[in-house]
């Protein structure tokens, strides 16, 4: 029907199966502009009316940092054998924290915007991208953190750590493929809102952030190539510490796999939207 | 290729075809709600149109849909050029940021985020009339200043269709009037405007046209002055606005020295009095009055034997929209008589305008006081 249809520029079409019609290219272009300025409220908002402010997004994976370093090195007695415990475990806990806040945060904030949703149209994709946007924020520092104390225990910085920028693509696709999912999957079930949190126990568990990927058994090493989280992780610590790059192979496959998910997400993302206003 | 599908021909702003909007509610009571049903409507650019109806007739809904905001299930909708939908209360604010800090924020939500300039977000501000605000916290704002935050943004975009839902309604006296003014101003240069409003001469005083939607349907389209017409000549159902109970303590009224008077307003369709229900053991007047005190109509002293309600009836509604009040005069022990305080109500959608009409009187069903 679009073919023989006469639309000029400026005419808006609110149809039953996508609500407003507009072609990829010119929802991405008005996404861009939104999301800024949604992420600028979020972190201008963030740490209002709260004593330590931006203290927090260092104190949360200081203080897990302080705790389960103590029991896993003084209790537990684990050694990585490649770098001091302080670097390898804040290698691992840098990446983790930017995608457990991304969907832990993000999970509601489709949701959460309903008043705005449900009387302006934005693409909602906005919400949860903003989201991921602000944790990304905190992401850049604490990597900023993590070289610098790779540089003290270990040694300067190599070429080695350019390996962080495929290591960051796969990282950031999975991380908005979850998180997008979730807090559109939420508008509909809240369900999520306590499986979430509920998973990403479990996902801090199975990933080898605190212990080293080598104390894996050998029948349960599918556990850590299947792990994208694992695999960035593992990523990180080669690029900023072990002087080596990521296995590109496995990265390679996680993103292959990563691509295809955030094109099926978004096409259900897509089709679920126009109804999403009707639901918060 | 179904002559429906074409696109807008010159000089329309918004066009529906056959546009419906079912709310499925499975897991609730299971049946779905019909919210828009085969809407069909055209607006020109350049119209002011009033969208009128009873509450839940779908004319919130209809504004989501040009919006974009919700899809229709069936149908489709079309527009030209920029939306900007006045917001309701709080919308796009966040409570910890400033007036300035949300507006600015809906300046972006509305016009696709380019950021706005100072000079627009001041003008905003004067426009609410809340210089003195703007750097609190909008938490501490009251309603009133929200609201007139969100309408102040939404008339300074620069947007070709405004959407205005009820909001023009919620600012003060003064700002209603600056908020008319600014709409007649966007419309002269062209901008169209649809408003959905229950202040029906709102729609006779602004509106070029009108809409009246019930139960989803387009019942009629016309000029403003027919439509209202049209709807008000149907049964209204009058909702009930709960008792509102006046006690006034006063020695030598009766036993108790108290006086109490209920207001009812019976609900369904067809149902056009009002009863007021009071007790008192002094013989008592009732007047109903309207707010610049001229007298309506009144009843002759009534004499209570006992304790027990009267049942007071207004045999119709057929007031102009305004507030009213009625007052009570009991006679005191002595033989004198005190005027006791008032019970106020507002007719709200009513004729507008026509104060000859009143087919108004006040009787006391005596049956009620024999029965108590």
């Amino acid at each position: 029907m679009a073919d023989d249809e006469v639309v000029a520029d400026d005419e808006v079409v609110i149809s039953p199966a996508r609500g407003i019609e507009q072609t990829f290219a010119k929802r991405l272009s008005s996404t861009w502009p939104l999301l800024i300025a949604w992420t600028r409220r979020d972190l201008r908002v963030r740490y209002r009316q709260s004593v330590l402010r931006s203290g927090w997004s260092l104190l949360q994976p200081l203080t897990i940092l302080a705790t389960y370093g103590w029991v896993l090195t003084a209790v537990l007695d684990i050694k990585p054998e490649d770098a001091p415990y302080l670097t390898f475990a804040w290698a691992g806990i840098v990446p983790f924290t930017f995608f457990a806040q991304s969907l832990s945060q993000g999970v509601g904030s489709i949701q959460q915007a309903g008043s705005v949703i449900s009387r302006i149209y934005l693409p909602r994709e906005v919400f949860p991208l903003s989201v991921v946007a602000m944790s990304g924020v905190d992401l850049l520092i604490m990597l900023a953190t993590l070289i610098v104390v790779a540089w003290i225990q270990v040694g300067p910085p190599t070429m080695y750590l350019l390996g962080l920028i495929p290591v960051g693509v796969v990282l950031l696709i999975w991380t908005v493929v979850v998180t997008v999912a979730a807090a559109g999957l939420t508008v509909f079930r809240r369900d999520l809102n306590f499986a979430v949190p509920l998973a990403m126990r479990v996902l801090f568990i199975v990933t080898p952030v605190m212990y080293p990927a080598s104390l894996v058994a050998e029948q349960s090493e599918w556990l850590v190539r299947l792990n994208p989280l694992a695999v960035v992780v593992e990523g990180v610590r080669s690029s900023v510490y072990r002087a080596q790059w990521p296995d590109m192979q496995l990265l390679g496959a996680h993103f292959v796999v990563a691509v295809l998910c955030l094109l099926v997400v978004s096409i259900g993302f897509r089709r679920a939207e126009p109804r999403m206003s009707d639901f918060v | 290729m179904n002559e429906r599908l074409e696109g807008l021909s010159p000089r329309v702003a918004v066009r529906l075809d056959g546009v419906g909007k079912v709310f499925s509610r499975r897991g609730h009571d299971g049946t779905d709600l019909v919210a828009l049903d085969r809407v069909d409507l055209q607006v020109m650019e350049g119209e002011i149109v009033g969208v009128v109806g009873p509450n839940g007739s779908g004319k919130s809904t209809l504004l989501k849909v040009v919006a974009g905001v919700t899809a229709p299930t069936t149908g489709t909708a079309r527009r030209r050029g920029r939306v900007a939908p006045v917001l309701e209360l709080g919308t796009g604010v966040h409570p910890d940021l400033t007036g300035r800090e949300n507006a600015a924020l809906l300046c972006s939500l509305l016009e696709e985020a380019r950021r706005p300039t100072a000079d627009h977000v001041n003008q905003i501000i004067e426009f609410a009339g809340l210089e003195q605000h703007v750097d609190r916290p909008v938490r501490f704002y009251s309603t009133g200043m929200l609201a007139r935050l969100a309408f102040s943004v939404a008339v300074h975009s620069d947007a070709s269709l405004l959407l205005i839902d009820e909001v023009l309604s919620v600012g003060d006296l003064d700002f209603q009037d600056r908020g008319r003014a600014r709409i007649r101003e966007l419309n002269s240069n062209g901008t169209t405007v649809l408003l959905v409003t229950h202040d029906l001469s709102l729609v006779t005083e602004m509106c070029h046209s009108a809409v009246l939607l019930v139960e989803g349907r387009v019942e009629m389209v016309g000029d403003a002055e027919s439509v209202i017409d049209s709807y008000v000549g149907r049964p209204r159902a009058i909702t009930d606005a709960g008792p509102i109970e006046l006690r006034v303590n006063r020695t030598g009224l009766s036993p108790d020295g108290a006086l109490t008077v209920h207001m009812n307003l019976p609900e369904g369709a067809g149902s056009t009095c009002v009863r007021f229900d009071y007790i008192t053991q002094a013989p008592a007047l009732f007047e109903l009055v309207e707010q610049s005190s001229s007298l309506v109509c009144a009843t002759s002293t009534i004499e209570v034997v006992g304790h027990g309600p009267i049942r007071f009836e207004l045999s119709t509604l057929g007031l102009p929209r305004g507030t009213y009040q009625l007052h009570a005069t009991v006679e005191d022990e002595d033989g004198g008589s005190s005027l006791f305080g008032a019970v106020p109500f507002d007719v709200e959608s009513a004729r507008g305008g026509y104060l000859l009409d009143v087919p108004t009187s006040l009787s006391v069903d005596r049956r009620a006081v024999e029965a108590t």
